[in-house]
């Protein structure tokens, strides 16, 4: 938790990603029975697939609880010949590629051989071995990369199960298209008996939808579905040879809890409401006397801070009245009347004196003040203790309150400071004394006050960027975000009520003070501003609801809607999105549907719904995913003949 | 004339002053140079070198004949605040490594600093390069003006205190607080005025106590009690 709350942000875009991972991270990842049946090596052929290969990992882990064991190997084409790398973890579960020596074959069969020497428990079938694939059509040396397929091999088993998750790029342009389709005859061509599976999953879907940069990675994805429904212990057989042999392609459709838009909504929301709350605690205008209160200033225009440094820096080092007693004086006659004066002025001070006394008080009085002040270090403390004052004394909003009365605030500073007065039989010394301290801290005042009236200003610069500052997060966050959809509305009405709720909690748990201190702190950079925001997000999504699985939630959201009805929303949800959802589009429409799975929770209804229905084996398979914020559904299609291969028009 | 700064090599080392009868002797050690530059400035105007050297590039136009001069002053201001005197390495090695200064060049009652700095004349080029580090502190000793209070005591009969008489002279130019005083066992200093001066000052003090006049810190160089 420590960790995860020193999160740092430049932007609120980041913020919002960070409180989208967070909410994805609070789904249960349970630990479910499903493991890899045989030992799978995955190869990320080329620079471009290696940067997905996240997304086959995660879901491999979310679902085979033996997915540690998997061999991940990156195997790009140079000059020189083949560079391979192997995935390795380095420490807290990073990943990074560690080149290897050797050809990507010899690279291959130690990845099996390691696989190998694990536990009987690890890998239930070790007689075959699984070779997943997954190359890019932009790849320049694409031809190299599948004939460095077809050849690929391991010499310890006969049986390998080879499949090539072909992706391909599909965007307008007619030279990539004609690259692309010479890549796709060369795979026909040259296929063997023993060449494999390949899958052809492209970014331009029968829809006419294509998938850009935030979207490819659902390609990845549904590579790694198919390696589950394929390797898994758990699957079964006759619906296991419908994944292989042959050029195929799929259909996908994927239905999320919508952590996205509940982060953004929860976000946009929790900014504009800590903001609106607090500032409606503080409408009341300050009066003077509060302000006065605050700052810590005395009748005498005295500052309670300004007294502490004087007392404690220049008060111990002043000359004690009895050290007036050594004064020099022109005459004892004159020294005597001037012990009888109820009230002793500085001229006639320095009458007695012969100017002594002016002297006496620049040297051990005044000096000090203009030492005192030299002093960068002491300047920077006394600065320090004024800032720490101001920021305390009022909140960002009584400070824009304040911000109106600037004028009142200088005229407070310029104000004199007032002699506190001598009493009439105090001695001589005494009264000598007290004249000086006057005159001490009225120099002393002089500079102070102008370090406050600095701060002041500082102070208001600050408030007008923090105002500044808010208003761009917020922006920054809403220009991330995307509300579109009848859907959405749902989750804006729920997620907006939700954290009122939590907002309003937080402020009856601090009555009459600031809910969020760590929020609303006037000198705080971006960072630590954005930082402080990441941890009240952090507080807020501990809530149940932030919790629920996808069916909980969408049931939750959708207002407790009849079990039979939610089941319907859910079965349309699916089937809108997996209509035109097939992963290639070619000139001509002869695909043939071999079989359909679903990809779902075990504990969800949707999924006992579907356990019990009549096409259950027959028309579809089910498979039980560990993660309960999703659901997913497959169809894979044959590809047969060779003029489906055809990407671009022959006149 | 051209300054130059930062040549370790045409520093004066060990340079000392001596009060004799008549003149104030002047001594030091060098390494490189083949004339010597003496300011002799009196402690009441700030000494600026660099005005110092444009005036004596006002009045020698031609640095060779700067050091054509006869005798050895080279300068003198309108009111004697500053004088300036020229020495040739030949003359300083004749006069064994020493050379004086009148006091008749000197005013009584006046702090003086007499500031050596080493040059060198080039030929081939024709100018007279004069050698100074940053702030002259080397280069520079003071005749402080002797001062010599008059302190008188008084006892008073059954009294815990006397009475201090302190008279000090005159002091020309003298600064508010130059010279200050202090009684024994009272942890305070006390400036002396210039009102003062050449005043008596009444000053009660603890009987067993005494009163001792010394020179403020700043003004070390001025005066010596």
């Amino acid at each position: 938790m420590e960790k995860e709350e020193q999160r740092i942000f430049q932007n609120g875009k980041e913020l919002l990603a960070g409180c989208i991972e967070k909410l994805n991270q609070n789904q249960n990842r349970e630990v479910g029975g499903n493991v890899a049946l045989y030992p799978t090596v995955i190869v990320m052929l080329g620079e471009q697939s290696r940067g997905y290969t996240k997304y086959i990992k995660d879901t491999l882990e979310d679902n085979w609880n033996n997915s540690y064991f998997l061999e991940y190997i990156s195997v790009i084409k140079e000059e020189t010949g083949w560079k391979c790398s192997i995935l390795a973890e380095i420490e807290n579960k990073k990943m990074q590629w560690d080149t290897v020596e050797g050809s990507p074959n010899e690279t291959i069969c130690r990845a099996v051989v390691k696989m190998l020497q694990q536990d009987e428990r690890v890998f239930q079938e070790k007689s075959s071995i699984k070779m997943e694939f997954i190359l890019d059509s932009t790849e320049e040396e694409g031809q190299a990369y599948y004939h460095l397929y077809l050849e690929a091999q391991n010499y310890l088993q006969t049986a390998n199960l080879k499949t090539l998750f072909f992706m391909l790029d599909q965007n307008p342009g007619e030279k990539k298209n004609r690259k692309t389709e010479e890549l796709l005859q060369c795979i026909h061509l040259e296929r063997k008996e023993n060449s494999g599976t390949i899958y052809l999953l492209s970014n331009y879907l029968t829809s006419g939808t294509i998938l850009g940069e935030n979207k490819i990675w659902q390609n990845y994805r549904l590579a790694a579905d198919i390696i589950l429904l394929g390797g898994s212990k758990n699957s079964e057989s006759r619906y296991v040879s419908k994944l292989y042999n042959g050029i195929k392609t799929a259909a996908y459709a994927l239905v999320t809890k919508p952590t996205d838009e509940i982060a953004a909504v929860s976000l946009k929301t929790l900014l504009r409401e800590m903001y609106n709350q607090e500032k409606q605690k503080y409408t009341k205008e300050l009066s003077e006397q509060e302000i006065q209160e605050r700052l810590g200033i005395m009748a005498t225009q005295e500052f309670y801070v300004a007294e502490q440094i004087f007392q404690e820096k220049i008060a111990p080092f002043l000359p004690l009245p009895e050290h007036l007693l050594y004064l020099p004086f022109r005459s004892e006659r004159e020294l005597k009347e001037l012990q009888k004066m109820e009230q002793i002025s500085t001229k006639e001070a320095d009458i007695c004196t012969m100017g002594g006394w002016s002297a006496f008080v620049q040297k051990n009085y005044l000096c000090l003040i203009e030492q005192f002040w030299k002093s960068e270090k002491e300047v920077q403390i006394v600065r320090e203790q004024i800032q720490n004052l101001c920021y305390q004394a009022f909140s960002i909003f009584e400070w824009e309150d304040i911000m109106q009365r600037e004028e009142y605030l200088r005229q407070l500073l310029q104000k004199e400071l007032c002699f506190e007065g001598v009493y009439t039989k105090a001695s001589f010394t005494e009264k000598l004394h007290k004249s000086a301290l006057y005159q001490c801290k009225r120099e002393f005042y002089k500079t102070i006050k102008q370090i406050f009236v600095q701060e002041f200003e500082q102070i208001l610069f600050q408030v007008k960027q923090y105002k500044k500052q808010y208003l761009e997060c917020e922006k920054e966050v809403q220009q991330e975000s995307l509300i579109t959809g009848e859907e959405n509305l749902s989750i804006k009405k729920l997620y907006t009520n939700e954290v009122k709720q939590y907002i309003e909690y937080r402020q009856t748990a601090h009555l009459g003070k600031t809910a969020f201190l760590e929020v609303f702190t006037i000198q705080q950079r971006k960072e630590e501003f954005l930082s402080a925001v990441w941890k009240v997000f952090l507080d807020l999504v501990h809530r149940e609801l932030f919790y629920y699985d996808f069916e909980k939630e969408l049931d939750f959201r959708m207002n407790r809607m009849a079990e039979n009805h939610r089941q319907i929303y859910v079965a349309t949800e699916l089937q809108k999105t997996l209509s035109g959802s097939i992963r290639f589009r070619s000139l001509t429409d002869a695909l043939r549907k071999t079989s359909c799975f679903y990809l779902i929770h075990g504990r969800a209804n949707y999924a006992k719904q579907l356990a019990n229905q009549d096409g259950n084996g027959r028309d579809f398979m089910l498979f039980y995913l560990n993660r309960s914020d999703c659901m997913e559904q497959i169809e894979i299609y044959d590809i047969t003949k060779r003029e489906v291969l055809d990407l671009i028009q022959k006149n | 004339m051209e300054r130059k700064e930062g040549k370790k090599e045409y520093q004066v080392i060990d340079y000392s002053l001596k009060i004799g009868s008549g003149e104030v002797t002047l001594k030091w050690n060098y390494k490189k140079g083949t004339h010597f530059l003496i300011f002799l400035y009196s402690m009441e105007h700030p000494f600026d070198l660099e005005e110092m050297i444009q005036k004596l590039n006002e009045k020698y136009k031609e640095d060779c004949f700067l050091i054509q001069i006869e005798g050895n002053q080279l300068y003198t201001a309108k009111d004697d605040s500053i004088k300036v005197f020229l020495y040739q390495e030949k003359e300083f090695i004749q006069n064994h490594l020493s050379c004086s200064i009148l006091n008749s060049e000197i005013k009584r009652g006046i702090p003086y600093g007499i500031c050596v700095l080493v040059g060198e004349y080039q030929k081939e080029k024709g100018i007279f390069y004069l050698y100074s580090e940053g702030n002259l502190e080397n280069s520079t000793r003071f005749l402080p003006v002797k001062v010599k209070p008059e302190i008188h005591y008084k006892s008073k009969v059954f009294s815990k205190e006397k009475l201090c008489m302190l008279r000090i002279p005159k002091l020309r130019a003298y600064v508010d607080g130059a010279l200050e005083y202090q009684i024994n066992g009272v942890e305070m200093t006390y400036p002396i005025p210039v009102s003062c001066l050449d005043r008596e000052m009444l000053i009660r003090i603890p009987k067993n106590s005494f009163l001792i006049v010394r020179v403020a810190k700043s003004y070390k160089n001025y005066y010596k009690v």
